[in-house]
Order: C-alpha cells, then structure tokens, then sequence
C-alpha cells in the first residue's frame, strides 16, 4: 500500500494564488523563490515598468528625431537601468553612471576629439540620471511591498494552516482540557467531604486543594499552548529548546494519540544544542509532521502502529525526526508531496507539508522525506544550532 | 452537602478505578475515600489483570478510552473469562452509540467526564449492591450444591420427581418403589437439603437447576 497524495498542481491553483496577490503558489510558500525571480518580478513590476518604459520613450522622443550618438547611448543606457533594476537602487545609479561616463570618454570624446569639441551637454546626462533614479526608486519600492504582502500572505497562511491542524485535533484538545477538569471536580467534591466530616479531616482536604491546584495548572499549560499556536503574532526568533517545543505537541497531540491507538516512542537526545527559531512556527512543523504520521497510521489494520519521535545533533544542526509505520508514499511522489495542494486527504488542503517545508527554509533548514522498509515514511527536518 | 450514600454495609467493599490519567486516578480515589470506600487504582487494564484481587464485594470503575484494548473491549474479556464485576464506565465524551453498547453488555452505568458526584456515589452503591447479591447467590449456590452432592442417586432421582408436584404413589409407581421407600427418600432429601417444606424445596430444585441436573 502507498500513501497517494494527490495530482500535481495545475494552472488553475497558481491562478487562485494569483489572487493573495503573490506571483505563484511556489512562490507563496516560499519555494524555489530564487529559482524563479525574474519571473515573480516581472509580474510584479510590469505595470511600473510598462509606464515608465513609455515615459522614458517620450522624454527622449525629441532627441531620437536628431539622433546622435550621444541620445543613442542615453536611451540604450535607460532600457539597460531599467532591465537591472532587479538590483538595488544605489548599483543601479553606478551602473548608470559608470556606462555613460565610459561611453563619453571612450566613444563620444574620442570621436569628437577629432576635430569637434565634445557635443555631450550637461541637460540630457541630469534628465537621464533624475529619470532613472526616479524609476528605479519607484521600482524598488514596489517590490519591497510586494515582498512584505508576500511575507504577510505566508503568514496568514501559516496561521490558517496552524489552525485549521488544530481545528482538527479539536478532539484531542479537549480530551486534554477535560482530563485535568474532571480532576478537579472529583477533588472538589472529595475536599467538601473531608470538611464536612465530624471532626473535618483537613489534611486530606488541604491534599485535595493540592491536586485541584496542579490539575488546574495542567488545563492552564494546555489552553496556553493552543492559544500561542492560534495567536497572531509575527514571528520572533529566539532560541529555542528543540525538546521542550517537541514534547509540549506531543501533549496536545496525545489524545488522538491514543485515540487511534498509536504506540509513541520519544528519543531525545540529552544536551541537545539550542536552536535560533520561532517557537511557534517551529512547533507547527512537528504538529503537522506528527499528525501526518497518526493519520496515516489510523489506514493500518494489520501490524504495529509505531511512532517515534526522535532529536539529534547533526553537525551544527539540530534534527527531528518522525517516523511512523504508516501507509508511507510512493518513491515517485516523495519530492511531489511537498507541493501546495498537493493532498490525498479528503479533507486536506494540501499545505501542510509545503507551509512545513516553507518554515523550515525560512530558519536556514530542510526538511525532506524517506521511505521505511517494510513500511511506513520518515520525515527529516534540520535547524541550524544558535 | 448533598445526601450521604448508604455505601457501607458491614461487609468490606473494593473500588477498582482503572484509568490512564493520573489526575483522574487520584481525584476518584481520594472522593471515593472520603465516603469511606476502599479504593484500588490502577494505571492499565493489564495492572488490574496483573493484581490479586481479594475475594470481597467489589466493582470497576473503568475508562472507554484507554491505551491498548479500549473500556468496551476490556469488559468483554472479563465476563468472557469469567469476572463477572460490576462495571461503571466513564468516559470524556459519550455518543449514544458507545453508551447504548456499554448499557446493553450490562455496564451498570455510563458516567461522562467530569463526573458528577452523586451519579458516581448511586452508580457506585448499585454496583456493590449488585456485587454483593451475585456474589451471595453465588455462595449459597455452591452450598446448595454440596448438599446435593451428599445425596444418593435414588434420592436424587426422587427428588427430580418430588418437585414436579407427583404425589407419592405415582412417583413410587414411577421409580418401581413402594410408597413407604418414596416417603423414607423424601424426608432425608428434606433433611439433607435442610429444607423445611415443599416449597422450598421446588425452590432449591430451581435454582440448582435439577431437572437438567444428571441423576
């Protein structure tokens, strides 16, 4: 048996991306960004771009009716400004700077140091630099807000895809919740009795205070942890105990656990170096990963139903691994998995693997997948030490 | 406070609460303490299979949800392997399916987390009630077995047709006896089962099962 997830993604969904306003879902959530750029980018800046093409054409029109040299290198010196404007705004002045001045002293003056004096005039050299610059600023800034609505599109997303996971582990979390409550109840009860009783037994009762006071602590860890999870905040990175982080989802995740009868083993590694990262994203990739791993685990009827979560030191990283004895997936599809709406799941939206991915790039990481013999699927993750 | 439970015959009685949680372990022993229960808890089904139980009127309390064989499961194998103890489930959240189940396998009670005291206290009651019927039932069944057992085929055969009613005669002209023997057999089947009348003796024949019992 193999874990199928899906088909591949088609135009149709990069188009619905199209409307977060973020160029491509890959580019959404944060893969291969680099890899496709230039095209992110042109989509991004060809309506700027488109005008002030148009713009820089008018302003020299005058000049290409008398065409000379001079106007000539001006107007291919704009379109090449315009063409690297990928780079920052101060190279993009260099550039500039320096092509025309070579221009000037290696073509213009030694052409006209002939016999003529120079012709280049101060005018068009100030209109062509106050031009670019002017384009290259707006440029620029339009893509630095392109790239915060990306930034906050992710993580909006991150966040939905946060709660949407624990939207459906809303069972496992009041299974928690109710736990520790039902505790305190019986121990209220039994404290009231302790009193009552002639003569009052106090200290039975101040026992019963005891565990309602640890028990309440315990519901209170668990609200505090969903809530962190499902809160709003823009990432922080601090350092991070990779262990705790790991074992506080295993607590929320331990009534579905349980509940799908699912044998967990935790392996941490003692002194395991901290990690620069925030916590909460950081935790949502185990989240996904583990709650990937029970699901997949709940297809197997016949044999053990394993999951281990380990932590080790590799190298100057920190590596969580999960392993389960699951369904697993097709060797073919193990790079496929990772992309967005790429899901099996009837109720999946396919994002938690790629959001995961996403994150753990995001903190200078991988995250990849291997396939268990006889069965099953590991899911690697590495951040690097602080 | 709400009313007392009349949980304490003379008779020692044991709890048995078999949960995962420890908060939930401790809260119900200490209640069940305060009420003057003695309370055994146990972390798994397989503690409670492991432990040795005294031969006292008892009941579980025993989670749904547990590691491994769930509640349910858990209550089949008992009465399966012949524990026949009371048991009242609890569990965090109960659908009609999984209670009517429970209900239906002879839980005494299906009790939702958290847990109402008195619910839990009645249920509590019921079941070592319920315990300690059986289990007297139980003890004077054997009993009457061993006074069965002290009786001689003849008698036995007599005593098979004395509680269909037959009078003397018909049971002698049944057996081949005269109704003199009939007569002798009868009344050392009435001393030997210490039975003071006729009645009581159909009685014992019913719950003894004699009919069926071999001659």
């Amino acid at each position: 048996m193999a874990r199928r997830w899906g088909q591949q993604s088609s135009d149709p969904r990069d188009q619905a991306v199209g409307l977060t306003s973020a160029p491509r879902s890959d580019e959404l959530i944060g893969r291969s960004t680099t890899r496709s750029w230039p095209i992110a980018l042109w989509r991004r800046l060809r309506l700027p771009m488109g005008g002030s093409v148009a713009l820089v054409t008018l302003s020299y029109a005058s000049y290409a009716v008398h065409l000379d040299f001079t106007t000539a290198a001006f107007l291919l010196l704009t379109l090449l400004s315009i063409l690297s404007l990928g780079g920052s705004f101060a190279i993009s002045i260099l550039l500039s700077i320096v092509a025309i001045v070579s221009l000037d002293y290696l073509f213009v003056a030694p052409l006209f140091s002939l016999g003529v004096t120079s012709q280049v005039d101060i005018m068009p050299l100030v209109a062509f630099l106050s031009t670019s610059s002017i384009i290259t600023m707006l440029a620029a800034s339009a893509r630095k807000k392109a790239e915060d609505e990306l930034r906050e599109t992710r993580a909006a997303l991150a966040r939905f895809a946060r709660v949407a996971t624990l939207g459906e582990l809303t069972a496992s979390i009041a299974h928690e919740v109710n736990q520790p409550l039902a505790g305190v109840v019986s121990s209220g009860n039994a404290c009231l009795r302790w009193l009552a009783a002639e003569p009052p037994n106090v200290e039975r009762a101040s026992q019963s205070v005891i565990r309602i006071i640890r028990d309440a602590n315990r519901v209170s860890d668990v609200v505090q942890r969903v809530r962190s999870l499902v809160k709003n905040t823009p990432p922080a990175m601090v350092s991070v105990n990779v262990n705790e982080a790991a074992l506080e989802i295993t607590v929320l995740l331990r009534g579905e656990i349980e509940r799908n009868k699912v044998a967990l083993t935790i392996d941490l590694a003692e002194n395991l170096p901290f990690v620069l990262a925030d916590r909460v994203q950081l935790q949502q990739v185990i989240m996904n990963l583990t709650a990937n791993a029970v699901e997949a685990l709940q297809a197997v009827n016949e044999g053990p139903r394993d999951l281990r979560l380990s932590t080790r030191r590799a190298g100057s990283e920190v590596l969580v691994a999960i392993q389960d004895t699951g369904v697993g997936f097709e060797q073919s599809s193990a790079t496929d998995i990772f992309k967005a709406f790429y899901t099996t799941k009837s109720e999946g939206m396919g994002m938690g693997l790629a959001i995961s991915r996403s994150i753990v790039e995001s903190h200078g990481g991988r995250l990849w997948a291997e396939e268990n013999r006889p069965r099953g699927a590991t899911f690697n993750f590495t951040v690097p030490i602080l | 406070m709400s009313k007392q439970p009349v949980v304490l015959e003379t008779d020692p009685a044991v709890v048995f609460v078999i949960d995962d949680d420890a908060s939930i372990r401790e809260a119900l022993e200490d209640l069940l303490a305060s009420v003057g229960l003695e309370v055994r808890t146990f972390a798994s089904t397989q503690d409670f299979v492991q432990a040795k139980r005294d031969d006292v009127a008892s009941c579980i309390i025993l989670d749904v949800r547990l590691p491994g064989a769930s509640g349910l499961e858990f209550q089949r194998q008992l009465s399966e392997s012949g524990v026949q103890l009371p048991v009242i489930f609890i569990s965090g959240y109960g659908d009609v399916p999984m209670t009517v189940r429970a209900m239906k396998s002879g839980a005494v009670e299906f009790l939702t987390k958290p847990i109402r005291e008195q619910e839990l206290l009645d249920a509590v009651n019921i079941a070592i009630g319920r315990d300690r019927l059986a289990r007297r039932n139980a003890s004077t069944l054997a009993e009457l077995r061993v006074r069965y057992s002290a009786l001689t085929p003849r008698e036995r055969d007599v005593f098979a047709l004395v509680v269909t009613g037959l009078p003397n005669k018909l049971i002698g002209a049944k057996l081949d006896l005269s109704e003199m023997t009939v007569k002798v057999h009868r009344s050392q089947i009435t001393r030997k089962m210490r039975a003071r009348s006729v009645v009581e003796l159909v009685r014992i024949a019913d719950r003894l099962g004699v009919s069926n019992l071999p001659s």
